[in-house]
């Protein structure tokens, strides 16, 4: 059984000989650069200037070496771009350490920060120094009146449009062509799952362009504009959504959608909001990617436990991260109510205290009771909660990943 | 009275031009604006966070009746000011050095200040000597957040640092955000933890009641 036959089956809620392990198949399963500089170095394996091809989050391109050293099942289409020395440019982490970025991402010094810039040349994204990641520094309908016919000039200035590879790659006349090609390479070349990023976020747009409480407060006292903005912005997911199934959906096996819709202490709406303004929107999405052959996922952190019912009526596949810390996201009370009837895709390891505070000894207990949890019956994808933070100690992902295999 | 209930009730729904005005009725017939604060504002903040904790409502809701307190607020303010009403106490509030994330933080500030509290906001990413400072000018409680594992740690140097400067008996610190929980607090030091923003009301008024 191959990789993506094994990720398959949990898919298809069959036990496989070991549970399928994704690692840095999308942007929240990855691992910081600096935790990855340090990983490296405690494996023996050579160094290596670090690649960090997602800029906001500071994510690191994870080697082939370690992908088969943890066996790992999954692998992201933007692997198969950006292979050519001058797509990349030499920066810093801010630890320190030589790294590269992708060039269309390199960031700028301005007033004791790191700041990254939209194509319109705004400053977008924020760093300032003992931060260690990026974070919003402008939202275009917090500071100017917002205009739902112009979202597409307003979504380029928002930070998350900062794309990371492909990208430009794939932009202008041959644009096409070169996505087309490089994932027919990916699929030939590998057997791992490939993972489609193409996240369609409705909640989160919502966020970043009104800014995360006024987008919420619409929500509640101006429903008819809610509504408005999230159907512009589901017409113009669906058309490029359409146009990247028809182009790349026969090389891809899963499209990982996002939309974060909890806290830590339960959903951020009310399982009524849910249904009147993003549910039948998400399951126009999804179902979408579904008739192409693909699987959906949907990225969610927090407690959304209230939600489930409802985004497993919508058609989703599988949901993901699976935030075992927060109330009411326990893994056997998961499994036990709702594991027949989704995949789940995370769960696998506490990012929130164990992964970084715990000792190696207790993030093997800690994994094997939550694999032994999920696992029933198949419909499990390991991934520890979250992408794997700077603090996180070498030893203990090591821990964590020769635990989920075990 | 009938306007008291009106007041609360808009509070409560987020109609926050209806409860300014319900606030410029008040003050126009003479009703004192320490009982429109307790009896209309405040009254309403509690209801919301009732429902909040008992689920009936979410935190779109809750905002809107935070913001319509808000708005209902600045109209009150001066006449507080001139009719001598005291707040509750100071409470300095921000997110802690290297963290940017805030909108828990402010959900927290403006449930605060909907009960009367006074809320100085540092905002995010705030070093250790601006809660000092705030201390100095007053503040009875220092509120620290912070949502990543990486700034978490900043906390407790805060707390540090506000002990190496000789002012932690002077002050109680309560702290909050996603990875943050009781032990933790214990661990460091700190008078207290509250999972969400109504609970932080409740423990504000605990911790300045021990």
């Amino acid at each position: 059984m191959n990789s993506r036959d094994r990720v398959l089956a949990a898919f298809n809620h069959e036990e496989t000989e070991r549970v399928p392990i994704d690692f840095s198949g999308h942007r929240s399963s990855g691992i910081s650069a600096i935790a990855y500089e340090k990983l490296r170095d405690y494996l023996g394996l050579d160094r290596k200037p670090i690649r960090v091809y997602d800029i906001q989050q500071q994510l690191a391109i994870v080697d082939d070496d370690v992908l088969d050293r943890f066996d790992v099942d999954t692998i992201e289409l933007g692997r198969a771009f950006a292979l050519d020395d001058a797509d990349w440019a030499d920066w810093t982490l801010p630890n320190g350490s030589p790294c590269q970025v992708p060039v269309w991402t390199l960031p700028e010094r301005v007033d004791r920060s790191w700041v990254i810039r939209s194509q319109t040349g705004r400053v977008v994204g924020r760093m300032p120094d003992g931060a260690l990641y990026f974070e919003w520094a402008y939202f275009p309908w917090a500071e100017n009146e917002p205009d739902h016919d112009a979202l597409e000039a307003a979504m380029a200035d928002v930070m998350w449009n900062i794309p990371s590879p492909p990208g430009p790659l794939v932009e202008g006349p041959d644009g096409d062509r070169l996505l087309v090609e490089g994932a027919r390479r990916l699929r030939e070349s590998s057997d791992r799952a490939i993972m489609g990023l193409y996240s369609c976020n409705l909640m989160e747009w919502g966020q970043y362009l009104y800014r995360n409480d006024n987008f919420l407060a619409l929500l509640a006292s101006e429903p008819d504009q809610a509504h408005d903005i999230l159907e512009r912005l589901t017409q113009f997911h669906m058309k490029g959504l359409e146009k990247f199934l028809g182009l790349v959906g026969q090389y891809v096996d899963v499209i990982n959608f996002s939309d974060d819709l909890g806290m830590q202490t339960g959903p951020m709406i009310s399982p009524r909001m849910y249904r009147e303004f993003f549910k039948p929107r998400h399951a126009r999405l999804w179902q979408r990617a579904k008739d192409a052959g693909v699987k959906a996922m949907l990225h969610s952190c927090g407690d959304i436990r209230l939600l489930l019912p409802d985004l497993i009526e919508a058609g989703l596949d599988a949901v993901n991260p699976v935030q075992v810390s927060c109330k009411g996201m326990e893994a056997e009370g998961l499994k036990r109510d709702f594991g027949k009837d989704i995949t789940f895709w995370g769960g696998g390891c506490d990012t929130q205290w164990l992964l970084s505070h715990g000792t190696p000894e207790e993030v093997t207990q800690h994994v094997k009771h939550q694999v032994s949890v999920l696992r029933q019956g198949g419909g499990f994808v390991f991934q520890q909660v979250h992408n794997i933070l700077a603090d996180v100690p070498p030893q203990n992902i090591v821990a964590m990943f020769d635990a989920a295999r075990a | 009275m009938a306007l008291l209930e009106e007041l609360r009730e808009a509070v409560i729904d987020g109609q926050a031009k209806l409860a300014a005005a319900k606030v410029e009725e008040g003050l126009a017939e003479d009703i004192e604006a320490g009982t429109l604060l307790r009896e209309g504002l405040i009254a309403g903040m509690a209801q919301v966070g009732k429902l909040y904790e008992e689920g009936e409502i979410f935190v779109p809701e809750m905002l809107v009746a935070a913001r319509a307190m808000t708005a209902a607020l600045g109209v009150l303010k001066p006449h507080l000011v001139e009719q001598g009403v005291a707040s509750s106490g100071k409470v300095a509030i921000g997110t802690t050095q290297g963290d940017l994330h805030d909108i828990g933080k402010n959900l927290v500030a403006m449930m605060l200040e909907g009960s009367g509290y006074e809320i100085v906001d540092l905002g995010v990413d705030v070093p250790a000597d601006k809660f000092i400072e705030a201390i100095k000018d007053g503040a009875a409680v220092v509120a620290m957040s912070a949502l990543l594992t990486t700034t978490m740690t900043n906390m407790q140097l805060a707390i540090q640092a506000i002990t190496e400067a000789g002012l932690r008996d002077k002050v109680r610190i309560i702290i909050g955000g996603a990875p943050i929980t009781k032990s933790y607090a214990d661990e460091i030091g700190a008078d207290g933890y509250a999972e969400d923003a109504s609970s932080a009301v409740r423990l504000v008024k605990e911790v300045l009641a021990a």
